[in-house]
């Protein structure tokens, strides 16, 4: 009779425990796959406000035209990349290398650095930038903590047979100008 | 390449600061270091106390050099230094799992601190529940015969501490030795704890969730919308940016934008107030955008957001709420007694079952919150403190004394409490009841012409004395209840939210990435930050706050800050990489420095033994004073809770 109840106590507990980290594992997966769609609101945010930029420029900055229609072209082509992860990736870091010379070069148009209307659109285009860098911030946090979870003790031993798979961390191509080690002299 | 104005590193082919644009290229040293050629020169720049002993005579020009050479690389003066960092570094992951760990424990003491405050309110709470109980079980007899079990239980259960008192010296219970007070058999012990602690702790631990979601319209701090707070204008491309920011940091902790508000008042601060992370806010002062960088706004303001998303709205909610619940349970005890907190209960009311329009709402709840939460510190105000007020009317009216006639009421109480009290068989007590009445029936048909003048006075002075050891039932605790809140469970409240605010900090550079500018925003702050005028109350909402006197409940004592002071936070700041310096430096006027008068090194340490002797003897004085008035009220309401019994016997008898 006591061993029963014991028994029974102890099973209690134990599935008690197991939905608790069933459902904590379930959470965490879903943080990660929420961040990973904020990463794509915030780059698809970036593409409706090229347009108005571009509009916005083309007056003062006949002589970009070069860099005008860059900018125009990374943006269709990471638009028309769709699900192509590898080449859309490549797409938006052109973008980002051509809003970033755009920038650049706007400073040597006083008139345009003025504009209230450039103004709020430089402040718009920075906020994506963070925006987007954010979310990939933010993606990479979920998964480092989703992914410490499923492997610290208590869940390592049934998170693999759950279906909780390892996610993997956002990582920029190691041939991205952002990678690029700086050189350091002194 | 470290920027020599503001000490942000910038990428080596950078030529501007990305942070201050000033410039990276440094001009050459006007006059290159001169290298000393000599050990003893050496010797001379390192220790210049000694260079007189050291340097031999023949070297002099290159001793006066040497030590000029580090300085002059810049022109203007440094705002934030840039200075080594700290030995025990930490990476704001680890700081954060430290904090949180800080705060499990802390809120596990609060709680326990929490429980053990409400032990004085729920002996007064334990005879009231009693006499409900009691009531509806007579009611329930009439539908469904209850068993005589329950009548016996009750009876018992009216009668514990008596029993615990007799089983004190009484030679039968086990390691009584004669003429000695023993122990307490320990069935006793837990019997009396169920019957005296239980039902008021259990009561008011009811009571606090469902004051938390009673006052969710009001929300933590939710009055301060309604100080003039506006929706931010979004031409305004500071403020436009400010939402930006906002956004920003909510997708960088993953969760929901919360709303913003600015208020235009010339203090630098910004607070998180809401109920829930859901239905956040942050109100910002125009200043803080007028005074603070992109940058700077970005880390102060993920300070918030960390605060959010580490769930800080909802603890203020609970923290309100268990002042909130002492202080409505406190207003429910002194209902007999009290005006005011008969005011209390009865606004209380009428806000659960009345419907207001959300805005109306989130202001009455700030000014019940309020009552509540000063009727833990209210001890004065009483029905008796109106006696002398009655007495003089009755003494301004003309016609002899009516002495005679005030003394009846005493004599009616003595004599029904002594019959009662000492067990009378039921036809002596009645035969004496019924001489009483008739006395006094007498007395009143002689003196019938000042029966008028004498009726309010003698009224009160009978409800005095029957409610006399309802008084000190009730009196004693409220008074223990305000000392300990403000004693014990409020500065480990402080403390509690002290640690939030590390962790906030922490988190708030997981957000950002970037401990320099929460670091330097903060430094920023610490000069002009404040609380925006009405918003005291709210105090612990905001990013920095005064170190006394702001808490949840503004009648309180305030003796622990809710805010760690800011060197302290950007101590903590540099472990995660910060590197403003220690010193506060400010682009705003310096205020002039105090007059701080050195006193006397000698008096110092004979008089700081003296204060802690002191201290102690307050804090002694202070404890037994507790445990006085809680013997007093343990007193006072064992006989309130035979009183209820022996009243239904009476009464009521099954």
């Amino acid at each position: 009779m006591w061993v029963a109840i014991a028994v029974g106590v102890v099973l209690l507990v134990l599935a008690a425990i197991l939905i608790i980290i069933y459902n904590g594992l379930i959470g965490k997966r879903n943080q990660v796959r929420n961040a990973w769609g904020q990463i794509d609101v915030q780059l698809n945010r970036r593409h409706d406000l090229i347009p108005n930029l571009v509009n916005a420029v083309r007056g003062y900055m006949e002589h970009e035209r070069g860099l005008l229609e860059r900018i125009a072209e990374a943006r269709t082509r990471a638009i028309a990349a769709g699900g192509n992860v590898q080449q859309r990736a490549e797409a938006e870091n052109q973008l980002t290398g051509a809003l970033r010379s755009l920038f650049a070069v706007a400073e040597n148009y006083p008139q345009l650095r003025a504009s209230e209307n450039m103004l709020a659109l430089q402040e718009e285009l920075s906020s994506t930038e963070n925006r987007i860098a954010f979310a990939r911030q933010h993606y990479n946090d979920s998964v480092m903590e989703y992914n410490t979870a499923r492997e610290t003790v208590p869940a390592v031993f049934f998170a693999g047979m759950l279906g909780f798979s390892k996610e993997p961390l956002f990582t920029l191509d190691a041939a991205a100008p952002e990678r690029a080690v700086p050189q350091v002299a002194f | 390449m470290v920027c020599p104005r503001c000490g942000l590193w910038n990428p080596q082919h950078n030529t501007t600061c990305e942070s201050c644009g000033a410039s990276l290229r440094p001009a050459a040293p006007a006059d290159p270091p001169v290298i000393p050629t000599s050990a003893a020169a050496i010797a001379s720049t390192l220790q210049p106390g000694l260079s007189g002993i050291a340097a031999p005579p023949t070297e002099p020009q290159i001793v006066q050099t040497a030590p000029s050479q580090p300085r002059s690389r810049i022109d203007e003066p440094s705002l934030y230094a840039p200075v080594l960092g700290p030995v025990n570094r930490e990476s704001f992951f680890a700081a954060q799992r430290r904090h949180r760990r800080a705060t499990w424990k802390l809120t596990a003491g609060s709680a326990v601190a929490a429980i053990i405050t409400g032990i004085p309110l729920s002996l007064v709470l334990a005879p009231i529940i009693f006499a409900v109980v009691l009531i509806l079980t007579r009611l329930l007899h009439i539908v469904i015969p209850v068993p005589d079990g329950v009548w016996n239980a009750y009876r018992d259960a009216s009668l514990v501490l008596f029993d615990a008192i007799d089983a004190m010296d009484d030679p039968a219970t086990p390691g009584v030795v004669e003429g000695d007070v023993g122990r307490i058999p320990t069935s006793l012990i837990l019997k009396t704890a169920a019957v005296w602690l239980l039902p008021g702790i259990l009561l008011m631990l009811a009571i606090w969730p469902v004051l938390i979601r009673l006052f969710r319209h009001g929300g933590a701090g939710g009055v301060l919308l309604s100080l003039g707070a506006r929706e931010p204008v979004m031409t305004d491309l500071e403020e436009r940016q400010l939402v930006n920011v906002i956004e920003e940091l909510a997708l960088a902790a993953g969760v929901r934008p919360p709303r913003v508000m600015l208020i235009d008042s010339d203090v630098t601060n910004a607070a998180a107030v809401g109920s829930s992370q859901e239905d956040a806010t942050i109100v910002v002062s125009r200043a803080l955008l007028d005074d603070l960088g992109r940058d700077e706004t970005q880390g102060v303001l993920a300070h918030l957001v960390a605060s959010i998303g580490n769930g800080d709205l909802r603890g203020a909610m609970s923290i309100i709420a268990i002042f909130q619940t002492f202080g409505f349970a406190s207003a429910l005890v002194k209902v007999p007694i009290s005006g005011p907190a008969r005011t209390t209960v009865w606004k209380m009311l009428r806000y659960v079952f009345s419907r207001h329009k959300p805005h109306e709402r989130a202001a009455e709840a700030h000014v019940i919150s309020e009552m509540l939460t000063s009727g833990i510190w209210d001890t004065q105000e009483d029905d008796f403190s109106k006696i002398d007020e009655t007495d003089r009317k009755v003494q301004e009216r003309p016609g002899p004394s009516v002495r005679l006639l005030l003394y009846l009421p005493i004599t009616l109480i003595a004599v029904f409490m002594a019959t009662v009290l000492l067990e009378f068989p039921d036809a002596l007590r009645r035969l004496s009841l019924l001489g009483v009445v008739g006395l006094a029936g007498l007395i009143v048909w002689y003196q019938r012409e000042y029966v008028a003048y004498a009726i309010p006075r003698a009224l009160m002075w009978t409800r005095m004395i029957i409610m006399l050891p309802y008084y000190m039932a009730a009196t004693f605790p409220q008074l223990m209840i305000s000392m300990m809140t403000s004693y014990m469970l409020e500065p480990l409240l402080a403390w509690l939210w002290r640690t939030r605010r590390y962790l906030a900090d922490a988190t708030a550079v997981q957000l950002t990435r970037q401990p320099d500018w929460i670091a330097k925003g903060l430094s920023e702050i610490s000069s002009r930050g404040g609380i925006f005028p009405g918003g005291k109350w709210a105090g612990p909402l905001f990013i920095t706050g005064p170190a006394y006197g702001s808490g949840f409940s503004s009648a309180g004592g305030g003796v622990g800050s809710f805010h760690p002071p800011i060197p302290k936070r950007l101590k903590k700041l540099r472990r995660m990489g910060a590197s403003v310096s220690e010193v506060q430096q400010s682009r705003a006027p310096q205020r002039p420095a105090r007059d701080v008068r050195r006193g006397n090194p000698l008096l110092a340490i004979f008089l700081t033994p003296l204060l802690i002797v002191l201290m102690l003897i307050v804090g002694i004085l202070i404890i037994v004073a507790l445990v006085l008035m809680g013997a007093l009220a343990l007193f006072a309401c064992m006989f309130l809770m035979a009183a209820v019994y022996g009243l239904f016997e009476l009464i009521a008898p099954i």
